[in-house]
């Protein structure tokens, strides 16, 4: 009952969070062969190492090595670390938040069910939202990479997606957390959004990057991923494991905090 | 077991507000108790605890011979909970919200049938259609259908209209006659008082005792409210307690209210109205007494 509930709050959102990413996807592939020739230019033009870095390896004078990293950065670098990202936060902003902004929170835990599970099953539905669509548009990039006469593999681009999906859910983890804390949504939003900013401004100071989030979601990762050169045990049990270990240990707490909550 | 629910001692404080203080209660198998008090007398607190949504500082709550503390689902398994100040969800329509509602429950669609005009609604609009009635007559019919043994009814009778305030005491009447016990608040005393088997006034935080209350009536007993044709010298014995709005004055009498009113000639009075308890009137009265009614 509450998981259909918050799928029909969401659905709409999905939908758009879903198209939005292939939105993106599709131009970025098609545009590719053209893009290509222009490298060395747009890396000139780059301001930050990081990003220069980014354009160097796409200039791989190696055809499949030069794909693979431009799609890290089309897919998974742009794609899933913004929109996913924004799609977290826009998801899981409202799963508390609303429902004492609205005055629901009291009916919502007169039901005859446990909080727990009142949180895990809206938790898990947005986990869910956030999740396919990165599969599902990934794939995607399969089909479309044969039109540029590239491609793509399909369990690289797998581990790829699962990588990038456990580390928007770690942000939908966080932002319930302050779904769970805050009094309102705009509080939840300005929590969530200023610890974004703090962690992207950190991620583009090459001396102090190391401390920010980003760069367990970056093309360094996700480049040689696509490449094929980081198999899935060093990729899952090195990094994504972890990923999603924190997002377990702050859903606990969302929960044990929830379970104090007062409508 | 009687008694659907016992509460001995209950306490809450919500950092310096001492919202409930050592409140005692009950209810009892097909048994209606009214819950009056002002606004911020802790009702909606105590009914919270009842159910567990809120957690007691002190004292001990028994809700269908279970501790909310300890077993808050099954309780709210078996009991018809209606939140008093609660929002529905605007977005839904009225027959998702109820879909929702009655999730976990078994429902009786013969209560619907009981009193239509009450539970009669557009349940293919959205909530954010509904006018305030029937946004309330929508939460009551989540809750009356439901099979469960205990209700804990907060303000049912918000925002509905006097037909629909009939039906609901009908339905009230029907589920207490089936064994169910009821617990109803209320800020309205005489529709409490006409369907209520027993009536706990509580008064910040602290249930008013019994003979408090009595004695808050029987002052009340002596009170005249008066509207006259002219303004006229008042016979003596009485003390102007207030001018209402629209003229009306309220006076106490020192004896007998009826023989008092008779030394006024019949064509100066317009409107009487003796002995009334009206529950601004009962709350003026214990708040006044206030160091009497603490127990």
């Amino acid at each position: 009952m509450i998981a259909r509930k918050t799928w029909r709050e969401i659905r709409l959102m999905t939908v758009a969070y879903t198209l939005l990413i292939e939105i993106m996807l599709v131009p970025a592939i098609l545009l590719w062969p053209k893009l290509r020739r222009e490298v060395a230019t747009f890396e000139r033009l780059m301001p930050m190492q990081t990003l220069k870095n980014m354009m160097r390896a796409i200039a791989d004078p190696d055809a499949s090595g030069a794909y693979s990293a431009y799609m890290s950065a089309q897919m998974f670098f742009k794609g899933t670390n913004v929109v996913g990202i924004a799609g977290a936060v826009l998801f899981a902003t409202a799963l508390v938040a609303r429902e004492r902004e609205n005055g629901t929170l009291e009916f919502l835990l007169s039901r005859p069910y446990s909080r727990t599970r009142i949180l895990l099953s809206k938790f898990l539905v947005v986990a869910v939202a956030l999740v396919v669509p990165i599969y599902l548009t990934s794939w995607t990039a399969i089909p479309l990479s044969t039109l540029v006469e590239e491609q793509l593999d399909f369990g690289t681009v797998t581990l790829a997606a699962t990588h990038a999906s456990a580390f928007v859910v770690l942000f939908a983890a966080l932002t319930l957390l302050c779904s769970v804390v805050a009094r309102s949504q705009a509080h939840t939003a300005f929590a969530v959004g200023a610890f974004i900013v703090i962690q992207v401004a950190i991620y583009f100071i090459q001396e102090i990057r190391i401390a920010s989030l980003f760069q367990l979601s970056d093309f360094d990762v996700y480049g040689p991923i696509l490449s094929g050169n980081r198999p899935f045990v060093s990729v899952f049990f090195g990094s994504t494991v972890w990923l999603l270990v924190a997002t377990a240990a702050i859903v606990a707490v969302a929960v044990a905090q929830f379970r104090r909550a007062e409508p | 077991m009687n008694e659907l629910l016992h509460l001995e001692g209950v306490s809450k404080a919500f950092g310096r507000v001492q919202a409930l203080r050592s409140v005692d209660l009950s209810v009892g198998r097909g048994e209606i108790v009214g819950f009056v008090g002002p606004n911020g007398a802790g009702k909606s607190t105590c009914m919270r605890i009842c159910v567990g949504i809120v957690d007691r500082d002190a004292g001990t709550v028994r809700a269908l011979d279970r501790d909310p503390r300890r077993d808050p689902i099954a309780i709210r398994s078996h009991c018809g909970y209606l939140p008093g100040e609660t929002s529905l969800y605007r977005n839904a329509t009225g027959h998702e919200f109820l879909q929702f509602a009655y999730g976990g429950y078994s429902v009786r669609p013969e209560i619907i049938d009981l009193a239509p005009e009450l539970f009669d609604l557009p349940l293919h609009r959205r909530i954010r259609e509904y006018s305030a009635g029937m946004k309330q007559r929508l939460a009551l019919r989540a809750t009356l259908p439901l099979d469960t043994e205990l209700f804990l009814l907060d303000e049912p009778d918000r925002a509905i209209d006097a037909s629909a305030r009939l039906s609901l005491r009908q339905v009230l009447l029907a589920l207490a006659a089936e064994g169910r016990g009821i617990l109803l608040s209320s800020h309205h005393l005489s529709e409490v008082e006409a369907i209520a088997d027993r009536t706990v006034f509580l008064l910040e935080g602290q249930r008013v005792p019994t003979e408090a209350l009595r004695a808050a009536r029987e002052q009340l007993r002596s009170d005249v409210r008066l509207r006259l044709a002219r303004e006229i010298d008042l016979p003596g014995g009485t003390t102007l307690v207030e001018r209402l709005p629209g003229g009306t004055l309220r006076v106490v009498t020192e004896g007998d209210p009826i023989a008092w009113l008779s030394r006024i000639p019949a064509t100066d009075i317009v409107a009487a109205e003796v002995g009334a308890t009206r529950l601004e009137d009962l709350y003026r009265v214990l708040t006044e007494r206030g160091t009497e009614v603490t127990p």
